[in-house]
């Protein structure tokens, strides 16, 4: 029982699973994919959702992680997590955390949840104005340690973007502190409100210094006995690829291009699917397991195939005629789609980012098309190249980052 | 359903930055080392290709959640302890309250939720309280 495999000879199978089981919420993040809140309007029942863990499991599922909104505000939560568990099935959950009580952190430990990541998006100042709720930082660390007592194995994710991104080593420090034994990091994508605010995502240079800052602190974490992983749109290729994914050090792990629809797929909390659950709903969800049922979905619907065959003739701009075009495919889809409208085309990328340094040249994204304001959904940005010492034109104060800003400006 | 097909085989690695080198790479993309230098990690590639683990990669998702494996290592309940918060009544946990005191006789006045700490800093604002449901966030946009 792995998430770890041979990605290019397995059979196509949905392994890893991510299942969003409510997209009500307690917080309103501002970096929200999703941009949960309120539920959907026909979400899963519990019985429902407990006939689809039957259908996951026949599938060969190993392993899937809770998600919301937060998880725990469905009804079903933990028969959910039961019935997952009794078919054979790993469960984790992803949580900010905030209604996490000793009593909640222990009813998960009876259900049998095998991990919980909370995420927390830099120190607390920063944490609190990206989660939009003053206090949240405090609640994520206490759900941490509530978890933990209760003997749930605890862990962590942080969105990192241009308000968070020198709070990592700090960062650290506090996980550590709490006992974490793992830590997630990925790349705050323009996808939901985060669309909405282009003024708080990376710019690809940062990466030039992100990524060895990141690989250095992994090489220290490990001494500490704790994990970092790099999220999948975090890369790709630079001289730290094996470090950032690798579990161990030593390890000669590298990215082997998206695993959507391949190994991996998402639930979305009405009921459709589609191969990531990070994908844009509008462009990738391949149908609903309440009018088909899952394995044809899974089997027969294109959204979730195009990653099933080498995917080079789909790739342009400059992933087309990258070195590491064959392997890397242009990395992550939702976030390559987040950022340029159509996946194949990844400027989020450190091998790109150093490719251009060396010719003294950086891209910059710039926002031309707003998102509509739907779940999981993006707006479009232009790439412009300019000198790599341009002048970096208003930098503004940490609540301004996390304004709202369409392509004529602020909202 | 078939696996896909991979055309790029296993990438090896450079001597001189530990990037990786892509098929019939001329030098390093990286560091324009030459191939020549690899070397040392033929025998390695060689080796995760007979095991089978060359194109091995670890699933992950950004919505998911990091790897670990199953088996935790349990600390003693005193070191898991933040920031000199102390476990005072060893039971395996950093906060104290109500429920602890459940079979003991110690229970304070009044058995509010209280947070013990092992020095005499500051004591940092609440955190929630347990029972209060967090209040939901309004609509925004």
């Amino acid at each position: 029982m792995t998430r770890r495999l041979d990605v290019v000879h397995a059979t196509p199978q949905p392994r890893y699973v991510v299942w969003e089981l409510t997209l009500r919420c307690d917080h309103a993040c501002h970096h929200c994919g999703s941009r949960a809140g309120k539920a959907r309007s026909v979400e899963l029942t519990t019985t429902e959702a407990v006939s689809l863990v039957r259908q996951l499991a026949d599938m060969g599922t190993n392993e899937v992680v809770l998600i919301g909104g937060e998880a725990y505000l469905h009804d079903g939560f933990l028969q959910v997590v039961r019935a997952l568990r009794a078919a054979g099935v790993r469960v984790q959950v992803t949580t900010g955390g905030r209604g996490v009580t000793i009593e909640l952190a222990r009813a998960m430990a009876d259900a049998g949840v095998q991990g919980a990541s909370v995420s927390i998006d830099g120190l607390e100042e920063t944490h609190d104005r990206m989660r939009n709720a003053r206090g949240s930082f405090r609640a994520g660390l206490a759900a941490l340690r509530r978890l933990r007592d209760a003997g749930v194995p605890i862990s962590a994710n942080t969105n990192v973007n241009r308000l968070n991104r020198h709070d990592l080593d700090a960062l650290y420090g506090r996980l550590l502190a709490v006992g974490v034994s793992a830590w997630q990091i990925q790349i705050t994508a323009p996808l939901g409100r985060a669309a909405d605010r282009p003024d708080m995502l990376l710019q690809p240079w940062h990466l030039l210094d992100l990524l060895p800052r990141i690989a250095e602190l992994k090489r220290r974490a490990h001494t500490d006995g704790v994990r970092i992983m790099a999220g999948n749109n975090l890369g790709y290729f630079g001289p730290e690829e094996a470090d950032l994914r690798s579990i161990d050090p030593g390890g000669s792990d590298h990215f082997q291009g998206c695993q959507a629809g391949r190994h991996i797929m998402g639930i979305e909390s009405d009921g459709a699917i589609k191969g990531c659950p990070s994908l844009q709903s509008r462009h990738y969800v391949g149908g609903n397991v309440r009018s088909r049922d899952l394995q044809s979905i899974w089997n027969d619907a294109p959204e979730l195939a195009f990653n099933r065959k080498p995917a080079v003739d789909a790739l342009w701009g400059f992933c087309k005629s990258c070195p590491f075009a064959a392997t890397c495919q242009a990395g992550c889809t939702f976030t390559a789609h987040a950022l340029l409208g159509r996946r194949g085309n990844n400027p989020y990328c450190h091998y790109r980012a150093r490719d251009f340094a060396q010719r003294g040249m950086r891209e910059r994204l710039t926002l031309v098309e707003g998102a509509k304001g739907a779940p999981f959904d993006n707006g479009r940005f232009t790439i412009m190249i300019e000198p790599l010492d341009a002048d970096e034109p208003g930098l503004r104060e940490p609540d301004e980052l996390v304004q709202i800003r369409r392509p004529h400006g602020l909202v | 359903m078939t696996a896909p097909s991979h055309d790029s085989g296993p990438l090896q690695r450079c001597d001189d930055c530990g990037g990786f080198l892509p098929p019939q790479a001329a030098a390093c993309p990286n560091c324009t080392a030459s191939p020549s230098r690899l070397g040392s990690r033929l025998g390695k590639v060689a080796l995760q290709a007979a095991t089978g683990s060359a194109f091995a990669m670890t699933l992950m998702a950004c919505y998911g959640a990091p790897y670990r494996e199953p088996a935790v290592v349990e600390r003693p309940p005193n070191s898991m302890c933040e920031d000199g918060w102390t476990d005072a009544d060893s039971d395996g946990s950093c906060e104290t309250n109500c429920a602890d005191y459940a079979q003991s006789s110690a229970a304070p006045p009044g058995c509010e939720p209280t947070l013990t700490r092992a020095s005499d800093d500051p004591v940092p604002d609440d955190p929630p309280p347990d029972d209060t449901p967090p209040p939901f966030p309004s609509d925004e946009e």
